[in-house]
């Protein structure tokens, strides 16, 4: 694969891994932000681990005394030192979902985020998740509208159980009703996604024949590429097509055309921002005074490992796309729920199979140790983002990440009390260090992030109905 | 409304069973014919058994499970009411009803007559091929059909999302795919349509070189290279294309002695060519030779050959003819002699040579440079693609409009329609209005076919009349429906000859077409992609295991295992052998490592042996080590995972999902539980009603193989130190006590097990979940195995033949 940064322009190659050294980041400017340049984006992610949590190890007893130099939760312990930056809600539901029965395991993956209950019947029909309701709305100001990362392999194609499409399993994203988007789990497609351009034939001008415009400025790029000239092409050709196919098909064609354009809209978007950063480059002087940014972090890319290992490096790789503006949109699933183990806890009992604990006590005790496991690579990855600079304030600052589950309490597989952490102040906009009780649904928590990061505030997410007070 | 001879014959089975029926000829089997055949049978026969044994409970006073045969007045309404008598025939053929505590028990011959009828009337409905949806490449296909378009394996598609083929396949194309399926385009291209000729200049002093054994890096900003000493100038290339390469190499030498300066061009270690290098330091001189390579990196050397001036040395060999590949080098390069003195008096120096070593010949050498194979003419790609170049009498677009259709024939697996190829001109135009050469606009316009849906996508094909709601395929798509679903690939050559000529759907052609695609290695794509996940074989790499308790399980293993099954099934299908060895045979594949988990020692090295078994409680799926191992838990077996597979996998019986567990159920839970052994644990599972009805089922077939521990390899004590309880029973009172007891009633069973295989392969083949008809193709399907000693490559040949495979819904 021909490799192409954007945005960096040294790449050096250490031993077996890829570090990057990218440039700073006061060459480069902000996309667009939906209110007015001035302010720096809020970015969102959504990191999920299924089967809820053991409740006595994870809820502070008591509000008053709970925080970072008070009485902590032996599962929330890891979290400590950053507890003034987290919002711990308590007594969330997702109503109108039932996790009780059936393929219980599916069902907290898709209505996480979408608030809405999967249909059977071996098609994908759910909700429209939040994280793509929000890519829709302000993903266009980067180059990438979102990024949903995982660890394992899934197969996205096995059929689930009761008929339901096994994609279920697989994501938490949804683009539309009817389309799951799969995780990257391999570090390097997502480096590749992240910083490799695909490189577009450019449009001369016929004339010259000369040396193509690439980064020359905003008139040049103005013109479409040959690529996109193509693509117009290949979607004119497929109206031939759907006259010989089904209703089913063109819906399936229809979809690949959304794909083309989505596809072109990035295309356009990664040339915009390489003129806009050749422009800032150009007047050295245009830097933002008094604001301070941390370098991109550097991040070694290598395969395999440990499951913690992974979690960190994908971690790391959604902070650099945050760092450099490559998007503002994550989900991140931890671990899909088909009972994988953690043999670097030091045993080989599966996640699944401890949360359905019978009271054992020594199956209990393992499932914390798993649950304190995530939340330890929760705290890495938020950790990590509080030591950024971000102009006014860090990163986390900047930023909301939401870790949470689909389930409350997985041996009892009810959906009532689901585990919520909510990182970050979203520009400003959240009362950190607290304890709080929810007042909304999943769905209104969802509002409420949303129109944080710019995003419609009416929109209502799956059951939720308006945007929930708790954040403040 | 067209019949499959089938139904015919299954209504004069029904008629010789129930002692023939109402009048009408056996020569008009006419749809009339048969409903009113079927109608009146149901008054005659079937209604009244309706009446004594199954009325009392679903009839007027109770109607248990919502059922009342009551409300079937006659024959004609019943016809009407295929779902109803779907069910009521599994629960008869399952013995389910009339339950066994009743009395009044329907004789076998009733029941029969109850049985052959509601199958009957199963054959009534009109054939359907069912669903048809264009499918969208899977990622192994992708890579596949990449493969045989261009000739040229680049494993394109490697970061594609990990999709397989098969029933459950998820068609859509998300923008992330999208723009993944444009990069890969575009490395493909890349590497196949050069915009120019390779081309690679090199100052000497930039490349490695290995200076009296010394190795010795290149600098970014070094100039010429002189050797006094045996030296060799050396550096790693990418052939972007095979072909024949130009090499130029300028140098100049100090000549001593009578012998000239030799120089000697290795790729890979294999000697190509000697040059004489004949110019001096101050005015160095190119001298070339070619020679063929391969695409791919390759260690490219210039050896300095004779650097110490040697009178005993004998003349040079005479120049070595141009090799014809590196791997058969022309000649070898004589080596230098090691000690060899300096025997004659040192001419005057180079400039930049070292005084002392005057007798030492000198060699300069200012850069080389190789240039590639034109682009369009050579490798197997190039020669795919460009069909015709543009030359004095073919003018640009024309080349392009014959590459177009050539190129998109093969693509899209079928003739583009004219509208697709002038699309495509469109594209090339594209490149070409802005002066573009003549590879790339080709290089753009092979692109848009490479991210059209028509590529994308299996599309139909559109030659064929499309105005009855079912047609026949036609010959290209089935061409392409065929070799996707025997090798995961497009036609071949022979495929496109027979379907551009109208005939691969003549039954004769198609079935000595299925002979000659199932013997070639490619369709070893059938085991990969649906026995693999099938037998679950596909896990068996990333399965945990403990590594304390099993140590040695390494990836070498794991892969060994995995193939065990593959070949198993690759053997099956090539030997013509009988499906029902799945479920219990006398031999199994193994290689050196997989033989000690079977306990033999005989088998050695790392290659695949098909061995036979004496120990009966070996062969089949259910005893293979891969497949005890994806079935067990990391630390120890799980009679109810195993137990559930061999349900699921070959008897075709799905157990819902477990109920989540019910508080009232953990208060149940003391401190003794955990002195309980496995078996107790688990057999608590059948105290709880509500997972009795699964567990009392799946859990004592699990326990059947409690013989294999979590990696198959067979154990008398268990885990506690206790004797292994391989005691079972299943509903039907049928006991066993070993794993070859199990086999043995499974084998009893290979009713189920026939038609859950048959059921997942033909989903295989058609790319999507049975519904409707299919039944009625599987039971005719299971019906000829038994006819012919259950083969599996006939099967195959028969499931390409049936008819949902090889006709299609239209939109009307």
């Amino acid at each position: 694969m021909a490799h192409r940064t954007t945005l960096s322009r040294r790449t050096c190659l250490k031993g077996l891994g890829v570090a990057m050294a990218l440039p700073f980041l006061e060459t480069m400017t902000w996309g667009e932000t939906p209110k007015g340049a001035a302010k720096n984006p809020v970015r969102m992610a959504f990191l999920q681990s299924p089967f809820g949590v053991y409740p006595d190890n994870f809820w502070p007893k008591d509000a008053k005394t709970f925080g970072p130099s008070g009485v902590v939760p032996p599962t929330l312990e890891p979290l400590r030192a950053l507890l003034g930056d987290c919002l711990v809600i308590q007594g969330l539901q997702n109503p109108g979902i039932n996790a009780t029965k059936g393929s219980t395991h599916l069902v907290e993956t898709s209505s996480w985020l979408t608030c809405t209950a999967p249909k059977g019947g071996g098609m994908v029909e759910v909700g429209v998740s939040a994280d793509q309701i929000a890519a829709l709305q302000v993903g266009a100001y980067t180059a990438i509208p979102s990024l949903e990362l995982g660890i394992q392999n899934s197969n996205f194609s096995h059929t689930g159980e009761d008929g339901f499409a096994g994609a279920y399993y697989d994501t938490i994203s949804f683009r539309t009703p009817t389309q799951p988007l799969p995780c990257e789990n391999n570090p390097r497609s997502v480096l590749n996604r992240l910083f490799s351009s695909r490189k577009s034939m450019p449009k001369r001008r016929a004339s010259s024949g000369g040396v193509a415009a690439v980064g020359g400025g905003a008139e040049e790029s103005e013109g479409r590429s040959l690529d996109q000239s193509m693509l117009d092409v290949v979607m004119e050709s497929t109206a031939e097509l759907r006259k010989h196919i089904s209703g089913t098909d063109q819906r399936t064609v229809d979809e690949y055309l959304d794909g083309v354009r989505s596809l072109e809209q990035r295309v356009a978007a990664i040339e915009k921002q390489q003129a806009e950063a050749a422009h800032a480059k150009q007047a050295k002087g245009n830097t933002k005074s008094g604001l301070k940014y941390s370098d991109p972090i550097e991040v070694a890319v290598h395969d395999g490992g440990k499951w913690s290992e992974k979690v960190k490096l994908m971690g790391d790789l959604m902070i650099l796309a945050f760092q450099t503006d490559l998007t503002r949109i994550a989900t991140f699933v931890f671990e899909h729920p088909f009972g994988i183990s953690y043999p670097e806890l030091g045993f080989t009992e599966a996640h699944h199979e401890c949360s359905h604990h019978d009271n054992n006590k020594e199956k209990i005790e393992k499932l914390c140790k798993i649950e304190r496991f995530q939340i330890e690579q929760f705290a890495y990855i938020v950790g990590r983002m509080k030591g950024l600079l971000d102009g006014n304030g860090t990163l986390l600052d900047n930023s909301m990440v939401m870790w949470g589950s689909g389930m409350g309490y997985g041996l009892q597989h009810n959906n009532n009390n689901m585990p919520t952490i909510l990182a970050g102040r979203g520009g400003g906009t959240i009362r950190t260090g607290r304890l709080v009780h929810a007042t909304g649904t999943q769905g209104d928590l969802l509002m409420a992030i949303l129109a944080r990061a710019g995003c419609a505030p009416d929109r209502a997410i799956g059951s939720g109905t308006k945007p929930s007070n708790d954040l403040v | 409304m067209r019949f499959p001879t089938c139904t015919a014959t299954f209504l004069t089975a029904f008629l010789a069973t129930t002692g023939g029926l109402v009048g009408g000829g056996t020569s008009a089997w006419g749809a009339d014919t048969s409903s009113a055949m079927l109608a009146s049978a149901f008054d005659k026969q079937v209604k009244p058994l309706l009446n004594t044994y199954c009325a009392v409970c679903h009839g007027t006073e109770k109607q248990k499970g919502d059922v009342d045969f009551s409300t079937v007045k006659d024959g004609e309404q019943a016809l009407g009411q295929l779902p109803l008598w779907k069910s009521a025939l599994a629960k008869l053929t399952d013995q389910e009803m009339p339950p066994s505590k009743e009395k009044k028990q329907p004789s076998d011959a009733e029941r029969q007559t109850m049985q052959v009828w509601m199958r009957a009337l199963k054959r009534l409905q009109p054939p359907d091929p069912g669903p048809f949806i264009i499918r969208r490449l899977a990622r192994v296909e992708y890579d596949n059909t990449i493969r045989d378009l261009f000739g040229v394996d680049l494993k394109a598609g490697s970061d594609l999302p990990t999709d397989v083929p098969g029933e459950g396949f998820g068609n859509t194309v998300s923008p992330l795919l999208m723009e993944k399926y444009l990069i890969a385009a575009d490395d493909i291209l890349d590497r196949l349509i050069l915009p120019d000729q390779y081309h690679l200049t090199s100052p000497a002093g930039q490349l490695g070189a290995i200076i009296a054994g010394v190795p010795e890096e290149g600098k970014p900003d070094g100039k010429e290279r002189i050797f006094t000493s045996p030296a060799e100038l050396t550096t790693v290339l990418s052939i972007p294309a095979e072909g024949t390469y130009s090499i130029r190499i300028k140098a100049g030498a100090e000549q001593v002695g009578k012998e000239p300066v030799r120089i000697g061009i290795r790729f890979d270690g294999q000697f190509v060519q000697e040059l004489k290098v004949l110019a001096p330091t101050k005015r160095p001189a190119v001298y070339t030779c070619s020679t063929k390579l391969v695409n791919g990196k390759t260690r490219f050397s210039v050896v300095f050959i004779n650097p110490v001036a040697d009178v005993d040395l004998p003349p040079a060999a005479p120049a070595a003819p141009v090799g014809n590949g590196k791997k058969t080098p022309a000649g070898t390069a004589p080596k230098p002699a090691p000690g060899a003195k300096p025997a004659t008096p040192a001419k005057p120096a180079a400039p930049a040579a070292d005084p002392s070593k005057a007798a030492n010949r000198t060699l300069l050498i200012e850069s080389i440079e190789i240039v590639g194979p034109p682009a369009g003419f050579v490798g197997e790609a190039q020669r795919r693609v460009f069909v015709a170049l543009p030359g004095k009498d073919v003018a640009k677009r024309d080349a392009a409009q014959k590459i177009a259709q050539a190129f998109a024939y093969r693509a899209y697996r079928r003739p583009p329609t004219d509208l697709e190829i002038q699309a495509l001109l469109k594209v090339f135009d594209l490149a070409d209005g802005q002066d573009e050469v003549f590879n790339e606009s080709i290089k753009l316009m092979l692109k848009a076919v490479l991210v059209s849906p028509q590529f994308l996508y299996r599309t139909p094909d559109d030659r064929v009349e499309a105005k009855d709601p079912v047609v026949p395929l036609g010959d290209y798509e089935l061409a392409s429906r065929l070799s996707y679903f025997l090798w995961a690939t497009m036609p071949d050559d022979e495929l496109f000859k027979l379907a551009k000529d109208g005939k691969l759907h003549e039954p004769e052609t198609l079935a000595t077409q299925v002979k000659r695609l199932l013997k070639d290695p490619r369709a070893h794509a059938l085991a990969e992609n649906f026995a693999a996940p099938w037998l679950g074989l596909d896990k068996v790499a990333d399965t945990t295991l403990d590594e304390k308790k099993f140590p040695g399980v390494t990836k070498d293993m794991r892969q060994a295992l995995a193939d065990e099954g593959l070949t198993f099934f690759d053997g099956m299908m090539r030997e013509s052998g009988s499906v029902l060895d799945f479920i219990d045979c006398d031999y199994a594949y193994m290689n050196g490592m997989t033989a000690r988990l079977y306990g033999i020692d005989s088998v050695k090295g790392p290659k695949m042996q098909k061995v036979h078994l004496d120990d009966k409680n070996r062969g089949g799926a259910a005893t293979m080590p891969g497949v005890l191992m994806v079935t067990s838990t990391p630390n120890r077996t799980s009679p109810v995972k195993r137990g559930k597979w061999v349900l699921e996998e070959l008897l075709g019986a799905s157990p819902p999902p477990p109920p989540p567990n019910v508080p009232a159920l953990d208060k149940q839970d003391t401190p003794e539980n955990a002195k309980l052994t496995l078996r107790q644990k688990t057999e608590r599972h059948r105290d709880d009603p509500a997972c009795a009805s699964c567990h009392r089922v799946m859990d004592p077939i699990g326990f059947g193989l409690e013989n294999f521990d979590a990696i198959g390899r067979w154990r008398d004590r268990d885990d506690t130190g206790g004797p292994v309880d391989a005691v079972g029973e299943l509903p039907g009172k049928q006991r066993f006590s070993s794993p070859s007891e199990l086999k043995k009633i499974l084998m009893g069973r290979k009713d189920e097990f026939l038609r859950t295989f048959t059921s997942k392969l033909l989903a295989f083949a058609l790319g999507r979940k049975l519904v409707g008809y299919d039944e009625v193709v599987v039971e005719d399907l299971v019906e000829q195995m038994a006819k012919d000693e259950y083969k599996l490559d006939t099967l195959i040949g028969r499931i390409v033949a049936s008819y949902p495979f090889r006709n299609r819904q239209t939109l009307h």
